[in-house]
């Protein structure tokens, strides 16, 4: 039932949380794992889960990288020391260097794990999730099939409107005001993932990324 | 009195309750009268149909909550789709919108602008106006039809009428615009069309003529038996001698309705009707023999009888022996004489003509336009002194009595009462302005109502006006036509053929129509020109030609000559 958290890739871990769909968590370093990720395991816009922990089942939330921070904690350190002579030049107690990568994860939405269901998840809610993220929880890297899974409406009323099959990308109002000043671009890299894994559907992305590329503009004095 | 016959009025607040809401006022109007409101449905609240509301208004007997009536003016939705969503044609920006997690359904709101009409006053048979409108949060629904019918034409409502008296004869012309078909009926008063007289102003082809006979068939019907005269000068109402064998125009005492076509041939005017103005019109006199006709017509008016084109020259003679009339002589021969239009003897005796139950369409496709004017002229001077002889009491003054109202009606009315020369000008003027006491009603079919008289125009007070471009035609009709309001106005463009602004003394507010189907044929259709060149060149070229050689070795030619 949680295959699709145990077979991917663990890149980072909930540290903190700015609201109910805005997280930041720390990429894993060599002293949480044997393999630390590389850069492109967590490019801007990628597709993450992470575990929900509730007792009415195993849902997963469907996230995306929206920013990244590096943050080193010897940055404070930094400055005129106490001491003389060669001694203090040296000594470090307590201190570990250990400069890490924090990841701003927005969340989407929600979904079951669900073996059976194409993509590992089914009954994908682009609501916001009703629970909070957990401390410490695993962000495990998102297959390209089930984050299209995840946009799919199949087997639910389509809103009015909408053509059978089409894409739904619901969560957009709120995910504008977690990624802030780069919404719109975080936009275009999910319909550009969305584009490589979805058929019949490019006129309708190319139609959003338009639309947010205008509002962007707008926003940004561009036009 | 039949009290217990009457039955209730429709027209209740409760009766508007069952009806489903449309929207909510949300604030006063940006003009006086006017109020928003906001509705989700965007079918039911279309420009100009009619919405109501409960309002309790204070007046001699206390608050008393009566149904407003307002008609919508404007609609403005209100969260428009981003103009982005419609980049690519080939994705219906709803589809957008859901993809984005917009359900439009849910969000398409209108905000309505609406025109108080007013309550309805049973006793005035009229609208009046509140002066006051809907507070916010007031529920405003659709009309129902039921209520329009009764508040629309000008008459008694039908639940108020005595059954012992007559209905009033209502002309059904068609069904409220905006409508599902056979809802709400147009129909119109037949006394207040005849007596105040009709313009009926549209562009060719928009169905002014197909109007005008909805009408002359509803005025022909057993319940109403109109005695009219139509002036055609195109020869368009022939198909209306079809009600006589059709059942819809029988009457249960046997009544069928008389219809009387006189070809341009069969139209003459008597020369005894004419007044001097119109032997001078006709004859064109030079200063000096307009005082040998001058004299010749007073002395033949003395004689008070019919007389001759050869007796006016008789007379002209009689009293300018010294040859002062001898270029006169030469006019009346060549003008009067020599003229199948003008003759001694009258061929259009009103008593063939005008009888109740009975229409006479005076066809004069075959007359010069002033030939046509003249014959107006006299015909209309005629029954406006015949009528005039008989309302005040004094019928032995004319020669013609007309003992009932007649109803005259004028296509292409332009060509009679021009903004400009017309020998019918005057006495169709004076109809408009004072025939409705006498019972003598005109009724003026143009295409141009700029080129009408201005005062005539002004003088219709029933107008049915359908599609009109023209910008002078606009104009015309704003500045004659006084209930003619703005949103009349921005409608004539946007009307399609068949579909009528119905405004003036015939209904308490301004509608809008779909006329109905005739049930007499329509022969005013414009002609299938590509057929008839077709057809006549199908004919030239089957017809042996002249022009070729005999020896031509065009094989069509030889087919033709063995055919023949």
């Amino acid at each position: 039932m949680i295959d699709l958290l145990d077979t991917n890739p663990t890149i980072a871990s909930i540290a903190q949380s700015n609201s109910l769909m805005d997280y930041s968590a720390t990429v894993v370093t060599e002293n949480d794992a044997s393999e630390r990720p590389a850069v492109d395991d967590y490019p801007f816009g990628q597709p993450v889960l992470v575990p929900v922990a509730s007792r009415k089942g195993e849902r997963v939330a469907v996230s995306v990288v929206y920013t990244t921070q590096i943050v080193d904690p010897g940055m404070g350190g930094v400055g005129p020391s106490l001491g003389s002579g060669d001694v203090t030049s040296e000594f470090k107690p307590n201190l570990v260097s250990e400069p890490t990568t924090v990841l701003g994860i927005a969340v989407l939405g929600t979904a079951t794990l669900d073996d059976s269901a194409d993509g590992g998840i089914a009954a994908p809610d682009h609501g916001i999730p009703r629970y909070t993220l957990q401390h410490g929880a695993h962000v495990v890297q998102a297959p390209p099939e089930t984050f299209a899974a995840f946009h799919r409406s199949d087997g639910e009323t389509p809103p009015s409107g909408a053509a059978d099959g089409d894409v739904r990308l619901a969560y957009y109002p709120r995910l504008v005001e977690v990624a802030g000043g780069f919404a719109a671009e975080l936009v275009e890299a999910i319909t550009d993932r969305l584009r490589a894994t979805t058929s019949g559907q490019d006129d309708l992305l190319g139609v959003i990324e338009r639309k947010v590329a205008q509002q962007a503009a707008e926003e940004r004095g561009v036009l | 009195m039949a009290v217990d016959d009457q039955r209730e009025t429709p027209i209740t607040p409760e009766a508007l309750a069952a009806e489903p809401v449309l929207g909510t006022v949300i604030e006063p109007g940006p003009e006086a009268g006017a109020f928003v409101f906001a509705t989700p449905d965007d079918q039911q609240a279309k420009t100009g149909e009619f919405v109501a509301y409960a309002q309790p208004l204070v007046g001699d007997d206390g608050a008393v909550e009566r149904v407003v009536f307002a008609r919508v003016a404007e609609r403005e939705q209100v969260d428009t789709l981003p103009t982005a969503f419609m980049s690519n044609p080939d994705v219906a920006p709803r589809r957008v919108a859901a993809a984005l997690g917009v359900d439009r359904e849910d969000r398409s709101l209108y905000r309505i602008t609406a025109e108080v009409v007013g309550y309805y006053d049973e006793q005035f048979e009229s609208f009046r106006n509140p002066r006051q409108v809907p507070t916010e949060g007031t529920l405003v629904r659709r009309a129902p039809g039921a209520m329009l019918e009764v508040a629309i034409p000008t008459v008694t409502p039908p639940h108020l009428r005595d059954s012992a008296d007559p209905d009033p004869g209502m002309a059904h012309v068609g069904r409220l615009l905006n409508r599902p078909d056979e809802e709400v009926c147009v129909e119109l008063p037949v006394n207040e069309i005849a007596a105040t007289h009709l313009a009926i102003l549209a562009s060719t082809g928009s169905g002014k003529s197909y109007t005008a006979s909805v009408l002359l068939e509803e005025m022909l019907k057993p319940a109403t038996r109109a005695s009219v005269l139509v002036f055609d000068p195109h020869g368009e109402y022939d198909s209306l001698d079809q009600m006589v064998d059709n059942p819809v125009f029988a009457g249960e005492d046997g009544y069928t309705p008389d219809v009387v076509i006189r070809d341009s041939s069969d139209l003459n005017v008597r020369i005894a009707d004419l007044t001097f103005s119109d032997l001078y019109e006709v004859l064109g006199p030079t200063e000096r023999m307009s005082s040998v006709l001058n004299d010749a017509y007073q002395a033949l008016q003395r004689q008070n009888g019919a007389y001759s084109a050869r007796d006016l020259q008789t007379t002209c003679d009689q009293y300018h022996p010294d040859n002062d009339a001898s270029g006169l002589r030469w006019r009346i021969n060549r003008n009067l004489m020599q003229s199948n239009f003008f003759s001694t003897h009258d061929r259009l005796d009103l008593d063939t003509l005008i009888n109740p139950g009975q229409i006479t369409v005076l066809k004069m496709n075959g007359l010069s336009r002033r030939d046509q004017q003249m014959m107006a002229a006299v015909l209309l001077r005629k029954l406006y002194q015949g009528r005039e002889a008989v309302v005040t009491g004094d019928p032995d003054t004319v020669d013609y009595s007309v003992e009932h109202p007649v109803f005259t009606l004028f296509e292409e009315a332009h060509r009679f009462a021009p903004d400009g020369d017309s020998h019918a000008l005057d006495i169709i003027r004076q109809v408009n302005s004072e025939g409705r006491k006498f019972g003598l009603g005109t009724g003026l079919i143009s295409q141009r109502p700029s080129k009408l008289d201005q005062t005539v125009l002004s003088q219709c007070g029933t107008q049915i006006t359908m599609q009109i471009t023209n910008p002078a035609d606009q104009q015309a009709i704003r500045d004659a036509v006084e209930s003619a309001g703005e949103a009349v106005l921005d409608e004539l463009p946007g009307l399609t053929k068949g579909q009528a602004v119905i405004s003036g003394d015939a209904v308490n507010t301004t509608v809008l129509a779909k006329i109905r189907g005739r049930e007499t044929e329509h022969k005013a259709e414009s002609l299938a020109a590509d057929q008839l060149w077709r057809e006549a060149y199908d004919e030239a070229q089957s017809a042996p030609s002249g022009s070729r050689s005999v020896e031509s070795d065009d094989p069509t030619y030889e087919d033709t000559e063995l055919g023949d």
